[in-house]
């Protein structure tokens, strides 16, 4: 947390200079020490993709396999739909339960703040998950690649949390707190295993295959997959302009939803 | 003391407002001014929190006008100026209460030194605990902070001490007199008179989405100050009847309960007609029977 107050402190010593960046960056702090301080959501978001990449790529996996680099690929996207889906859509239905929401929105932050800290807030958290997983990969499963694919991989991996934020903010601003996390678990699941994050899409029966063409999971593991020189056919033009179409489809029904709750 | 030309904190004119097909507010004209005190007083349903949320922004009126601060309610510069307590409202669990003030002090330009905040509501001793682990009247504290910490120009205020104990009632009463000493406009909603007595300069009386009545808390209480008398007496009905100050008799079985506008009044002469009087007991009426009692005789 140093670097964030050192950060918060050297706006707040200059408010004359920058007064709204003071507030954003509060607002971030707050929503991350929140994160911080809520076993809950902390363990199953960051430990879970840890855990199990340790035991897939490191435990079980065949010596000389690809799988360390495969998965690699596409549990990074699994460590952006969590804290998406749990710490953003679930977390902000539970806010507007609470009346927090309510409260923020009636105070002078500008409303967009409150959106903006929860979503820097998931973006943090999945960085640092999605590092770890560098780091284990390379480090414990012996993943090479060249510097422009860790970096692109790190962009997709980033990238991720756009789309999935925006679906969880859906779920957040139209559901109840209970219902956000049941539907937030259905999702999570039904995202990860169908579009192919937990186990290669060609295990899979045809049917399935196709269907996985409509999730936003799919579409962001090709393009991870890509970039690590695993893809499998369609190029990354089309996987990155379906990807942006979810964020786009998203986008607007969260605005739609956000325009719509005043209380 | 108001110079002419400010506009008042908030002007409605007209104002209603519909839940579904339910009047909850009906043509409401209502300026509330700085340096002042303004309570909502009224039962649950009388439309207080459907006000407090038009001046807010949080409902948009069905017809008439509004205006906070001479702005649209809701709006950048509305909010910029108001400090406000929800009635359920909770805060973040995980933040301690000088992280929760320190967050809002920053969102208003003229914020109050945190520190100095948290004294005002009296929870300098609790200001690293977790906002969790307070009371629940500690918690509303912290939420009284928040709309305080700011020195807004307007401070709105819905049911601010249900269920608190008498300590933190006290630190609220105390730091909304001295906001509205400073200049600010206050408006809190209130189903307490008692309340609306103690702290308000004025008294918006609200019944079912109407204004009934607007004055003076002395004026209003006065009004609608009833008071219920139960004994045991050997004088008859007409009798008490004759008393000073009582409004109705009844009686169920060797029991009087007799309504009076002055209990003090009626049960002076009553002991001195009646020195065996026994098994007595006096209460307020509530809000709801005062307020039925008011428009009935007001519609007669």
């Amino acid at each position: 947390m140093n670097s964030i107050d050192t950060l918060t402190s050297l706006v707040q010593r200059r408010p004359a200079t920058s007064p709204r960046l003071g507030v954003y960056l509060r607002e971030i702090r707050a929503e991350i020490l929140r994160s911080l301080r809520t076993p809950a959501f902390l363990v199953p978001t960051l430990a879970m993709p840890l855990a199990f990449y340790t035991l897939f790529a490191l435990v079980l996996a065949p010596r000389g396999s690809d799988t360390g680099v495969y998965i690699l690929a596409t549990y990074g996207v699994l460590a952006a739909l969590g804290p998406c889906l749990f710490g953003f859509g679930a977390g902000i239905a539970s806010d507007r339960d609470a009346g927090i929401l309510g409260l923020k929105r009636i105070s002078p932050l500008p409303p967009a703040a409150f959106l903006i800290a929860r979503l820097a807030s998931a973006a943090l958290f999945t960085l640092v998950v999605v590092l770890a997983l560098d780091a284990l990969a390379a480090g414990g499963a012996g993943v090479r690649l060249t510097a422009l694919s860790w970096l692109a991989l790190l962009g997709v991996h980033l990238l991720s949390v756009l789309p999935f934020c925006l679906l969880g903010l859906c779920i957040g601003l139209r559901t109840g707190a209970s219902a956000a996390m049941a539907l937030s678990n259905l999702l999570f699941i039904g995202l990860a295993v169908l579009g192919g994050l937990w186990i290669p899409l060609s295990m899979f029966p045809q049917a399935l295959q196709q269907a996985a063409l409509v999730l936003p999971t799919y579409h962001m593991s090709a393009l991870a997959l890509q970039a690590v020189g695993h893809g499998s056919g369609g190029s990354a033009w089309v996987h990155g302009l379906c990807a942006a179409g979810y964020v786009v489809l998203f986008g607007g029904l969260a605005w739609r939803a956000w325009t719509a709750h005043t209380h | 003391m108001k110079p002419i030309n400010v506009p008042a904190a908030i002007e409605a004119r007209g104002l209603s407002h519909r839940y579904g097909k339910v009047a909850s507010l009906s043509d409401v004209d209502l300026n509330i001014e700085r340096g002042e005190i303004t309570a909502l007083l009224g039962p649950n349903g009388a439309g207080k929190t459907t006000f407090v949320n038009l001046v807010l922004g949080r409902d948009r009126p069905a017809s008439g006008s509004i205006t906070t601060l001479g702005a649209v309610p809701g709006s950048a510069a509305a909010r910029a100026g108001s400090g406000v307590m929800l009635q359920s409202a909770a805060l973040a669990g995980q933040l301690t209460v000088r992280e929760h003030v320190r967050l809002f002090a920053g969102y208003y330009p003229a914020a109050l030194p945190v520190d100095e905040a948290i004294e005002l509501v009296g929870l300098e001793h609790q200001a690293d605990r977790r906002y969790g682990s307070l009371s629940g009247g500690q918690q509303r504290r912290v939420q009284f902070a928040l709309a305080l910490c700011g020195q807004p120009a307007l401070l709105v205020l819905d049911e601010p001490t249900v269920a608190l104990d008498a300590e933190s009632r006290r630190l609220t009463w105390a730091g909304i007199r001295a906001r509205a000493d400073a200049g600010a406009a206050v408006l809190l909603t209130t189903h307490l008179l008692e309340e609306a007595e103690a702290l308000a300069d004025r008294v918006v009386l609200l019944a079912g989405g109407r204004i009934v009545a607007d004055a003076p808390p002395k004026a209003i209480k006065a009004r609608i100050a009833e008071q219920r008398i139960t004994c045991h007496s050997d004088l008859n009905w007409e009798q008490i009847t004759q008393l000073p100050a009582v409004i109705a008799v009844t009686s169920s079985g060797d029991r009087w309960t007799v309504r009076t506008a002055q209990a003090e009044k009626t049960l002076a002469s009553w002991l001195v007609r009646d020195p065996n009087l026994t098994d007595l007991e006096i209460a307020r009426a509530s809000l709801e029977e005062a307020l039925d009692q008011l428009l009935q005789r007001e519609a007669a």
